[in-house]
């Protein structure tokens, strides 16, 4: 449940990137998303890939994309509104973490070979998307 | 299908949807680390049926995305000097008539 909860954290910080106005708190959103991941591989006992997403991905490639966003656009309105969903955010799901963390785990399903191939699928579906996307993008500009 | 496959599908398509909406090289910056974000996400199921696969899979990705950021920070530099502005359609020069 704790590797669900941290997916759905991901999620939102990845809508809220989308959808902030503000590219500053936009950016830090998406360091939150990155974050999540990165507790993800952790909490899939994964520590090397763990520390080279907390370490280089955010150390080095979110602190650009930080700092990017406040020289170019800043931080135009206080985020109150912000500020309020992503506490609440934390504060819930770090109550549920702490909830979930004493439940006994539930045993790992093994992967099996067939799942790969819906993924292919949805990985060909999202080249033809961007595909699309880059046309419409290059027509616009 | 496992849930991080579909996370990380829904963060890509996310920052699709983000670059095909904007004309901000910054907001283009961003969305296409969320795209990478996603990525990252898509690639977790991996980390049980392979590790070793995974961590290259993971260190490849990191070093795409360092390159990727690297190069658009530049564009968005150096449009900005040009053009005193972060919009695409600031950039007139190489466009078809």
């Amino acid at each position: 449940m704790i590797d669900l909860l941290l997916l759905s954290v991901a999620l939102f910080f990845g809508i809220l990137t989308v959808y902030s106005r503000d590219n500053v708190y936009s950016a830090v959103s998406l360091a939150s998303a990155a974050g999540a991941v990165g507790a993800y591989y952790a909490y899939l006992a994964q520590f090397a890939p763990a520390f080279l997403v907390f370490v280089i991905y955010i150390g080095a490639v979110m602190l650009l994309v930080i700092i990017t966003a406040a020289m170019y656009g800043g931080v135009q309105r206080w985020g109150g509104r912000y500020f309020l969903a992503t506490t609440l955010v934390f504060l819930a799901a770090a109550a549920l973490g702490a909830f979930l963390w004493g439940a006994p785990p539930a045993k790992p399903t093994p992967v099996q070979l067939g799942d790969l191939l819906p993924a292919v699928m949805l990985l060909i579906g999202v080249a033809a998307v961007s595909l699309i996307v880059g046309i419409e993008v290059a027509r616009k500009a | 299908m496992s849930p991080a496959v579909v996370v990380g599908f829904i963060l890509i398509l996310l920052g699709l949807y983000s670059i095909a909406t904007t004309r901000n090289l910054v907001r283009i910056l961003i969305a296409l680390e969320l795209v990478t974000v996603g990525a990252f996400a898509a690639l977790a199921p991996l980390a049980s049926a392979n590790p070793g696969l995974f961590f290259y899979g993971v260190l490849i990705l990191v070093m795409i995305s360092v390159s990727e950021a690297s190069i658009l920070a530049a564009l968005i530099y150096r449009t900005y000097a040009l053009t005193e502005s972060t919009d695409v359609s600031a950039v007139a020069g190489g466009r078809e008539p």
